[in-house]
């Protein structure tokens, strides 16, 4: 504990460095811009990112990543609660509370429950990250192949069951996601492989492309198919944030802390992310809470639930990525991508090898909350005219964004023309009712998966049972089946007790 | 066949048609086999394999429950859709606009330069998308080429096109900026 302490000081130190802590402020500005751009989503901002990272160290990246991360967990709050339009999918429940407290007019008030939520839930998740990261980095260390290998196809299928509707089309998103990621010449035997006699195929196609395409270019389109019609926006003229006071705090301590533990667990799961943790806490003080006749009237746990356990999520979702490389929602699925551009594969080994740049992440994250939570109440006017900007405006430059991201891996027009190509494919998924981050999470932890697949057929004479009969990866492969097939049995059992 | 079913059906019968060429492609992979290795097709056949079984498995979901309410087993692989959203009018020729004018912008992006092509294809964008105030087109256009120029020519270092002559005139311009470091 004394270690993770002093190592942690060392990150406060480092992070305190004029480039982090300028990097850290842009990071937290931008992520709330993108949680109050409805048109943004908080994945597409960190993937939008990315290229702009290519010439900073890991650390750095990681550090402007993780601040939009935390913070657009945030931003989306004040246009649900002042103009009922959630930035984010995380701020619809934001809407059923949040904006009716503002229609009664408290908005201030509202705002100032969102700061509290968001700070209290993001640092308890902060500790929980730290405290939880190096055990379990150091369990992880005993695993093998086979181990790994059913670690990420856990983290795969709980994408897949997880999200809502068609289950084949999650199935079929991910697999063609594995599919594009399995382009180019094998690592193994050295074969190329899908490559149709394409000499750039044959480097196989970035993650990059796939995602920034899929996600920027993507959305752009689905937008620009409506018309980018946007509702009008009444104008607030006093737009402020008023703190709650302590008596009011006491009062709400008890379901405050429920929900920032529920966002933590909930990140801790890998695929769930911010919306679901915001959906399920809302949802639990709806039915288990104090005041849950009064919930959807305005009241201020109807605030503090979804806030406090969106920003809470965070945590939970980091620690996985750091301690066995597997990411727990998109964000994290993009911030995995930017380590592995700076050649550094999070996982067990990471706490060995690169434990200073780990502490400063850990640092970046506490210190991104207050600066988070400084420039929501400061700057809250400025930060909603961006509201003003026309739609085709802003999207033009998002595409904008999405070329360079293009143009910036090896400063050749196939990857444009990629990313093009990926934006309609992502466009047409949207449309179909395909979802995108089972293919996104395919095309990076593809290659993850098939290494240690390979390579325990290759260390086990091809014996697949292996799987089920090591103690490690057979629990884990019952946890997989019970992630997927709970829904099932639930919605089976309901019917059950409908006919009966 | 109903024809709204068959319409349902349509992209999961392209994914099978799909998923079988690229299994028969697989199969194809030439390399130097080891003995009892697996080959750099097992990998990719895997995913073809779960990729065909989803999409047959939708096809016949659907061609069983049909337009009536699933029941028992089938009806557990329903879940909850998402959230109805309201239903906006859609401008399909405002779509295909936007994906020709990327098209257009990929063909003359080499001989334009990242600075003049980018310019045009904000103005033009802008438009595209039903933005017709023509001043706030062109100043924003204007603002955002040059703020993108310094920004990744000047202080990221990306390399990015820099066309022809007389275009790459436009990038050169901010090469005589100097830089940050």
């Amino acid at each position: 504990m004394t270690d993770i302490l002093i190592q942690l000081t060392h990150g406060f130190v480092a992070c305190l460095s004029p480039v982090h802590l300028t990097l850290l402020f842009f990071g937290i500005v931008i992520g709330l811009l993108i949680g109050v751009l409805p048109g943004l989503t908080l994945v597409m901002g960190v993937a939008l990112a990315l290229p702009f990272t290519y010439q900073m160290d890991v650390t750095a990246s990681i550090i402007l990543l993780g601040a939009m991360y935390v913070s657009g967990t945030y931003g989306g709050a004040f246009t649900a609660i002042l103009f009922k339009i959630p930035g984010e999918p995380i701020d619809v429940p934001m809407l059923w509370d949040g904006y009716t407290m503002g229609r009664k007019g408290k908005p201030a008030k509202a705002l100032g429950w969102t700061l509290v939520a968001a700070l209290g839930g993001g640092l308890l998740s902060a500790i929980v990250m730290v405290a939880l990261t190096e055990p379990l980095a150091k369990f992880a260390l005993s695993f093998s192949s086979p181990e790994y290998f059913v670690i990420v196809m856990f983290g795969l299928l709980s994408v897949v069951a997880i999200g809502k509707g068609s289950l084949a089309n999650a199935f079929i998103s991910m697999s063609v996601g594995i599919l594009i990621s399995a382009v180019g010449v094998d690592p193994i035997y050295g074969a190329p492989r899908f490559t149709f006699g394409s000499p750039i195929l044959a480097d196989g196609i970035e993650f990059l492309v796939v995602m920034v395409g899929a996600y920027g270019v993507g959305e752009v389109l689905t937008r620009l198919e409506t018309g980018f019609a946007t509702q009008p926006i009444e104008k607030i003229k006093n737009a402020r944030t008023e703190l709650p006071t302590w008596k009011e705090l006491k009062e709400v301590k008890g379901m405050f802390f429920r929900s920032s533990v529920v966002g933590d667990l909930i990140g801790l799961l890998p695929g769930a992310g911010a919306t679901i943790a915001s959906f399920v806490s809302y949802g639990i003080e709806a039915r288990f809470g104090k005041r849950r006749k009064e919930m959807g009237t305005g009241v201020a746990e109807g605030v503090i639930a979804p806030q406090a356990a969106a920003t809470a999520s965070v945590g939970g979702a980091l620690v996985h990525l750091l301690a066995l490389g597997i990411p727990g929602s998109g964000a994290t699925a993009v911030m995995l991508g930017a380590f592995m551009l700076h050649g550094i594969q999070p996982g067990p080994q990471v706490l060995v090898t690169s434990a200073p740049m780990v502490y400063t992440i850990f640092a970046s994250i506490f210190l991104g909350l207050f600066l988070m939570c400084a420039i929501g109440y400061l700057a809250i006017k400025p930060l909603i005219k961006i509201l003003d900007f026309p739609e085709a405006v802003v999207s033009a430059y998002v595409l904008t964004l999405c070329f360079i991201g293009a143009l910036s891996i090896r400063n050749n027009i196939t990857d444009l023309w990629l990313i093009i190509a990926f934006g309609v494919i992502g466009y047409g998924f949207e449309r179909l009712k395909f979802p995108i981050a089972p293919l996104v999470l395919g095309v990076i932890l593809g290659p993850i998966a098939e290494d240690n697949f390979m390579n325990t057929m290759i260390s086990f004479s091809n014996d697949w049972t292996v799987f089920f009969t090591r103690p490690i990866s057979g629990t884990i492969v019952a946890f997989t089946v019970i992630v997927l097939l709970l829904p099932f049995i639930q919605k089976l059992r309901a019917h059950y007790l409908a006919t009966a | 066949m109903d024809k709204t079913l068959f319409r349902s059906i349509l992209p999961y019968i392209a994914g099978l048609a799909i998923a079988s060429g690229l299994y028969w492609y697989a199969t194809m992979i030439e390399y130097t086999p080891r003995p009892g290795s697996l080959g750099p097709g097992a990998w990719p056949k895997l995913a073809i394999l779960l990729l065909a079984a989803s999409c047959l498995f939708e096809i016949v979901r659907r061609i069983i429950v049909g337009n009536r309410d699933a029941t028992g087993l089938i009806e557990a692989f329903e879940r909850e859709e998402e959230e109805p959203v309201q239903k906006t009018p859609v401008y399909p020729r405002m779509l295909i606009g936007g994906i020709v004018l990327m098209a257009i912008y990929a063909v003359l992006l080499p001989y334009l330069g990242f600075i003049f092509g980018t310019f045009l294809f904000l103005v033009a964008f802008m438009y595209v998308g039903g933005f017709w105030r023509h001043g706030t087109v062109w100043l924003t256009s204007t603002v955002v080429t040059l703020l993108t120029g310094i920004l990744f020519l000047r202080i990221a270092y990306v390399s990015l096109p820099r066309g022809v002559e007389p275009f790459a005139m436009a990038t050169d311009v901010f090469f005589k900026i100097p830089s940050l470091w």
